[in-house]
């Protein structure tokens, strides 16, 4: 895993909010991505059964990760379910980044799945994705 | 002890009078109206910095009226902060989801009943299960009311009036929320299939995050004014009530969010520039400020057909519990009210869509048909 998740509880008050840290664009939406899993359930007590494969694509990083992100969030609520993985590529092709994902999860059960916060979306309330000396930063804002 | 006001910002926050503040055009490039703050002083001080500067950035968006407001409970939110009122211009002005709030139409409404601390105590842990077991919270939760999408759309363009004729509810109830329970006059193709498909289960269910449905109690000592409340059915002695916040859910939220995208694109063909990504909007007569306006009520009147199904289950739980009818119970609504609303109101200014974000209207008793006026009670 070449990424860290930060938790920082100053900037939502009433919501959520994580900041990654890795050392490459992709790196920096796998963790992402498994920040936003984890906020809606522990992962680890999710079952697989359900399937998504999702492709996006974008010439804005920033735009891409935002909307994968929000997708996530969309399936929650259509399909009503929660997500044990997501296992993703990204790659940039010309001025082009492509994000190939699998979103793998089951439908919520109370009992056996640690549910966290019903997130009802992503904001762009300070939301950014940086480069910096090689390393990649993403700090997300989820309204709860 | 020292005078000096200190509050978390570097722009000079002005007194008008021990409650309202004022930070003039001059505090930041491109204000077009000053700002104002109803707060006493100590409320002031402990207002966090995001007020100062959100507020400010509201009071820079085209076709505001008089001042960009913030109420006492002002805090920080997305866009506008959280107690952000703001009327534009209805011909000239525009509209922005960022103050509404992504949660449309989140509101509170709170029922009433002839019960007691006393009655209730001894059923506390099986009303409890009862009610969580009625109201569904937290990830996932999809109510018991299945739709189909044309009936989904009934729910959009009808609110609250749909549940009560689906036997959700009591008819006397609609008069004591805001606008009856249902923005008349909406139309629901400008909502997106993803919206649909977020909200079309979720009626009836509370999220999670700050909202609640809460079993209290009215002591007398917390009664400030005998008579109104008495002619809203409070009445005091340890009586128990029930309140319940939330509003549109995911449903609400996808609406809010599909047209800031919408916004975003088209702000530049309109030539508007806003200070914060989460201010964005369109002029209110321009087709996107329109369509948003009628997906913004759409997910206005979810939210009181969500209120009401969890009033009916509340009811169903409470009944279950105690052996009587919710009639025979007393659970009378007491009232439902918006806080996250955009809405076009008359002043002497003329037509004015008044944003409000974390704030609730409560006119006087000479505005004639207004919401309030028209849920109040009558001793």
């Amino acid at each position: 895993m070449a990424w860290t998740i930060r938790w920082p509880e100053h900037i939502a008050m009433a919501d959520a909010a994580f900041e990654v840290d890795a050392s490459s664009a992709e790196e920096v939406v796998r963790g992402a991505t498994e920040a936003l899993l984890q906020s809606l359930a522990n992962p680890v007590t999710v079952s697989g059964g359900w399937e998504r494969s999702i492709e996006r694509t974008d010439v804005d990083l920033s735009a891409l990760l935002f909307d994968w992100l929000s997708e996530i969030v969309y399936w929650k609520d259509a399909a009503g379910v929660v997500f044990r993985e997501a296992p993703l590529t990204l790659v940039h092709e010309g001025d082009v980044w492509l994000l190939r994902a699998r979103l793998i999860g089951a439908p919520v059960d109370y009992q056996t799945q640690e549910l966290h916060a019903d997130v009802k979306g992503v904001t762009k309330h300070l939301y950014h994705v940086s480069q910096d000396a090689g390393q990649w930063k993403a700090l997300v804002v989820l309204d709860v | 002890m020292s005078d000096e006001l200190r509050v978390n910002t570097d722009m000079n926050v002005n007194r008008i009078s021990d409650e309202i503040w004022e930070i003039p055009m001059s505090e930041k490039s491109g204000m077009l109206v000053p700002a104002r703050i109803y707060a006493t002083r100590n409320i002031l001080q402990s207002m966090d910095s995001g007020v100062f500067d959100q507020v400010t950035n509201v009071a820079c968006l085209p076709g505001i009226r008089r001042y960009a407001l913030c109420m006492p409970d002002g805090h920080w939110g997305y866009g506008f902060p959280i107690g952000g009122v703001a009327a534009f211009d209805a011909q000239d002005g525009i509209i922005s989801p960022g103050g509404v709030g992504y949660d449309i139409n989140c509101g509170m409404r709170l029922i009433r009943t002839d019960l007691t601390l006393a009655d209730v105590q001894p059923h506390l842990e099986r009303l409890m299960t009862e009610l969580f077991r009625k109201v569904p919270a937290g990830v996932g939760a999809s109510g018991f009311v299945r739709l189909s999408r044309e009936e989904f759309g009934r729910v959009m363009t009808h609110g609250a009036k749909w549940c009560v004729e689906r036997g959700y509810g009591w008819h006397r109830d609609l008069i004591r929320m805001e606008e009856g329970g249902c923005i008349e006059g909406v139309d629901a193709s400008v909502v997106t299939d993803h919206a649909i498909q977020r909200g079309i289960n979720q009626l009836g269910t509370l999220g999670s995050g700050n909202h609640y449905l809460e079993v209290q109690v009215v002591s007398n000592d917390r009664i400030f004014d005998l008579a109104t409340a008495a002619a809203l059915g409070i009445t005091g002695h340890e009586q128990i009530v029930v309140m319940v916040h939330c509003g549109s859910r995911g449903f609400g939220h996808q609406v809010a969010s599909d047209y800031l995208k919408v916004f975003e694109k088209s702000m530049r063909r309109y030539g508007i520039t806003v200070k914060d990504q989460q201010l964005a909007c369109a002029p209110f007569r321009s087709p996107e400020g329109q369509e948003y306006f009628s997906a913004m009520n759409c997910a206005a009147n979810t939210a009181f057909a969500n209120r009401q199904v969890i009033t009916h289950q509340i009811r169903e739980a409470f009944a279950t519990v105690f052996g009587q009818s919710a009639e025979a119970l007393g659970m009378e609504l007491v009232y439902d009210v918006a806080h996250n609303i955009a809405k076009v109101e008359r002043y002497p200014e003329g037509e004015l869509v008044v944003h409000r974000k974390g704030a609730t209207r409560a006119f006087g008793r000479r505005r004639g048909s207004t919401a309030v006026a028209r849920g109040r009670h009558r001793a």
